[in-house]
């Protein structure tokens, strides 16, 4: 049986053959793309009925989003969101907060609308945009309710009395310890590690895991991706994660495949070495199921988190002139990558600042000049810092670029402001620079550092509008095709996934987004209004319900 | 979680790749005496333990039958040391391996974090034959020369790969550079090394804390009149983990011809009686901060409240 598919426009995002307005699909498989009288041939040789609820519609391949984190997804999705920037999910838009009057009203509201006395816990809280916190104010709020507060950067936590009794804290015993304040139960960088031990039992339970992951299947759909990288296999627990992820993603309503990259320095941790963790990551191949598939791909960071300015910066590094941090030491980076790159894996690395791209440009020009190969699929993840001269070299070494653009909608005024300056600060995520020289790159949202919305990030890669409403560093805006290939083919092709999905042609899997308006009408500065109104997976149509409460 | 009598020093060695961190690890444990220590590593590939002793072995921990645990602590130092407690009230000592780029000082403000641990000494080890072109180093100059400056004691190693005339230029160009105590690490004495007090200063990490961090802030608070102890008492709580270190002179209302004097040093406060000296009558302290705006000042009768950061 061929199933046809109709629309108003069909964006195939094959240049050769751009724009469609019927597919063709059988099993799951593009059979062909063009115009209905096109599809002659086939229909003579096999049954066929034409799909034409989108024919008023616009559709382009199924989206892609080629960095997220799962599991943490998991552990923060079931909290309440209290943010200063909007977060649209499926199952509710979480309104921009700002001020600490209404961040309070917010916590009173979600207190007094909620159906159980169950632990509360919300993320988003951030002083600049909140107010003071303190254990007397939840005590306040929440009565004798638990109740955590998460701090944004998910480095600080608050409890209230309710919530320290209810872990067996005693205040006696941590009090003056350092970075704990247990009277305002502020509990901030290394003290969150103590906050976090107590905490596990509740956040890392089996329940409040496969419930996180049940919203993050309805918000991958919902953003329109019909394929997502694991970018971290391990980060907590390889096994747990493995386990959880065969409960909750390889299930019949899973509208999406998930490529599993392992973190290589957890491989080594368990088993032995880099030399052993490599062994593992081949044999983590042979696990693939339908939806979840292990690949010749592996994990590794250079520095510290962009969102703590722990990014590694270059002279002039920080104002206040503190340092960022090695994650891995370089000489232990640069041998343990030997090992993947000797075996033809594809090394995907963390970098945010401008000192981990070069540790991670100088490594791949060492090992291009000890054993070359070509279209290696070396990958520079994130991308925050960098220098024009570094993004040549990304070019002349054959390497790719997956940045995260959410750095400089949120931060890049705030950073400009207080971390790097100006300069700096509105370059973050140079994508421009990486578009004319030709380097291959795509956009991510390493959620839930940044909303998993494709259009949205491809709508700040085309305007560089940052959520203070500044244009920053308007020269690096990037076009509307490029922004479109970046979450659709060009991500593919980092994920390794071309021949699969990225693109609609004949031969790949009939994975589609199906959009409201079409993204060539309504133009770069559009792009964060379109409504993704369905997506096809393998062939299977799942609406996007905006109703849907999990 | 059961406390222990007493909290638990651990010492902090720290040094970049190939400094000789396990080898001191090793000569450590072999030379320990009946002392009882906790071992944190980064992997069990280079320790030297004797098979004779191995007690138990799992996945991250070995047990020793000479009352000795070694533990994995990759990089969830927390629940090393929560696992660690546990069992503290039969340990005596806690080494803690860094790795190559850690700051010393960084790990060990998060070891005396948490609860049942106070900070010994942070223990920086130098290759002599290595350290000058590491801090020129163009990704890990700037940590290798923290590592050298953010110290309580630095141990100089392979000191037998340099002639005697390249030591001292290295030990001259090190002086310079640092102004912590250094010394060959072949003349270490372990004993001393596990003693619960080396007498070494603590200071040094203190004034690095100023250099290296331009945003903590210096502070000075003076008063003329006594102050009500329990007012003192409150503002200390107040306080508590928002200042690196306060010291000064305080007298209270009870008695205000007495004297105190009052030390903090992040998690340890001490305010003891001191004999008078001249006829000075006032309060001076001296607070270092990451925020000072966040310090109310203690001598005020009512105290704007604590800012958040």
């Amino acid at each position: 049986m061929i199933n046809i598919f109709t629309a108003r426009k069909i964006i195939t995002m094959n240049p050769s053959w751009p724009e469609a307005t019927a597919v063709a699909v059988r099993d799951g498989q593009i059979l062909e793309v063009g115009s209905l009288e096109d599809f002659e041939p086939w229909l003579a040789v096999d049954d066929h009925q034409i799909i034409d609820d989108f024919a008023d519609q616009v559709i382009m391949p199924g989206l892609i989003d080629p960095h997220l984190h799962p599991l943490m997804a998991a552990v923060l999705l079931p909290m309440q969101f209290i943010t200063a920037l909007e977060w649209r999910f499926p199952w509710e838009t979480v309104p921009e907060t700002r001020g600490a009057d209404q961040y309070q009203q917010a916590l009173r509201e979600a207190h007094a609308t909620a159906v159980t006395d169950e632990p509360f816990f919300t993320w988003g809280y951030h002083a600049h945009w909140h107010g003071q916190m303190s254990r007397d104010l939840l005590d306040e709020i929440f009565g004798d309710r638990p109740a955590v507060v998460w701090q944004r950067s998910f480095h600080e936590v608050y409890l209230n009395s309710a919530m320290l009794q209810h872990l067996g804290i005693d205040a006696a015993e941590i009090r003056g310890k350092h970075q704990i304040d247990v009277d305002r139960g502020h509990f901030f960088e290394n003290g969150l590690s103590y906050a976090i031990s107590k905490l596990n039992p509740i956040i890392m339970s089996q329940d409040w895991i496969d419930g996180g992951l049940q919203r993050l299947k309805q918000l991958v759909h919902f953003g329109g991706q019909t394929t997502v990288g694991d970018m971290a296999v391990g980060l907590f627990d390889v096994e747990l994660e493995w386990q959880a992820a065969l409960r909750n993603l390889e299930q019949p309503d899973t509208p999406f495949r998930v490529l599993c990259v392992p973190h290589a320095a957890r491989l080594a941790a368990m088993h032995g070495d880099h030399e052993k963790g490599l062994a593992a990551a081949q044999a983590l191949i042979e696990r693939n199921t339908d939806r979840l598939q292990f690949t010749n791909k592996v994990k590794f960071f250079t520095d510290g988190a962009f969102f703590s300015q722990l990014a590694l910066l270059q002279e002039p590094g920080y104002i206040d002139g503190h340092l960022g941090e090695w994650l891995m030491p370089p000489e232990l980076y640069e041998a343990a990558t030997r090992i993947y790159w000797n075996a033809g894996f594809e090394i995907h690395v963390h970098c945010t600042g401008d000192l981990g791209v070069e540790l991670a440009i100088d490594t791949l020009e060492k090992l291009q000049w000890e054993r070359p190969r070509f279209d290696h699929g070396y990958t520079i993840e994130h991308f925050g810092f960098s220098t024009p001269e570094q993004v040549r070299r990304i070019k002349a070494l054959g390497a790719r670029v997956s940045a995260n653009v959410y750095y400089l909608h949120e931060l890049s005024q705030a950073y400009g402001e207080k971390g790097v300056g100006v300069e700096r600060a509105h370059q973050a995520a140079r994508i421009g620079a990486c578009d004319q020289a030709g380097v291959c790159w795509t956009l991510h949202s390493d959620f839930p550092m940044a909303p998993a919305l494709p259009l949205h990030s491809a709508w700040v890669a085309c305007t560089r509008q940052n959520c203070a409403g500044q244009v920053v560093a308007p020269a690096e805006r990037v076009s509307l095709e490029s922004a479109l290939r970046a979450i659709t083919i060009d991500a593919a092709t980092v994920l390794g996934l071309e021949n699969v999905t990225g693109s609609i042609r004949s031969g790949k899997r009939a994975d589609f987004a199906v959009l409201d308006s079409d993204p060539h009408e309504v133009g770069g500065a559009g792009l964060k209004d379109i409504k993704v109104l369905a997506t096809v997976y393998e062939g299977e149509i799942y609406p996007v319900d905006g109703a849907a409460v999990p | 979680m059961t406390l222990p009598a007493r909290p638990l020093p651990v010492t902090v060695i720290g040094g970049y790749l190939g400094s000789g961190k396990t080898t001191l690890i090793n000569r450590l444990l072999a030379q320990k005496g009946d002392r009882r220590l906790a071992v944190l590593v980064n992997d069990f590939g280079s320790l030297n333990i004797d098979a004779a002793l191995i007690d138990t072995v799992s996945e991250k921990t070995i047990t020793l039958t000479n009352g000795c645990v070694c533990c994995i602590v990759g990089d969830d130092l927390g629940a090393a040391l929560g696992e660690l407690s546990e069992a503290s009230s039969v340990l005596d000592h806690v080494l803690l391996e860094a790795s190559g780029v850690a700051d010393g000082v960084r790990l060990g403000s998060q070891a005396r974090t948490w609860p049942g641990f106070l900070l010994g000494q942070v223990i920086t080890l130098v290759d002599v034959s290595r350290t000058r072109q590491l801090v020129c180093d163009k990704f890990v100059g700037r940590h290798v020369s923290r590592q050298l400056v953010a110290a309580d004691l630095l141990l100089l190693t392979k000191t037998d790969l340099l002639s005697e005339t390249d030591l001292g230029a290295f030990t001259t160009w090190l002086s310079d550079f640092s102004e912590i105590p250094a010394m060959d690490a072949q003349q270490l004495d372990v004993a001393w090394l596990l003693s619960a007090d080396t007498g070494l200063p603590k200071t040094p990490t203190d004034i690095y804390e100023l250099q290296l961090h331009p945003q903590l802030q210096s502070v000075t608070y003076t008063s003329l009149s006594p102050i009500p102890r329990s007012d003192f008492e409150r503002w200390l709580r107040d306080i508590s983990g928002l200042v690196v270190r306060a010291k000064g002179f305080v007298r209270f209302a009870e008695s205000p011809g007495q004297r105190h004097l009052l030390q903090l040093v992040d998690d340890r406060i001490s305010v003891t009686l001191q004999p008078e000296v001249g006829l000075a009558t006032d309060s001076a302290l001296v607070v270092i901060a990451r925020y000072s705006g966040a310090i109310p000042d203690p001598f005020l009768p009512v105290r704007p409240p604590v800012l958040d950061d």
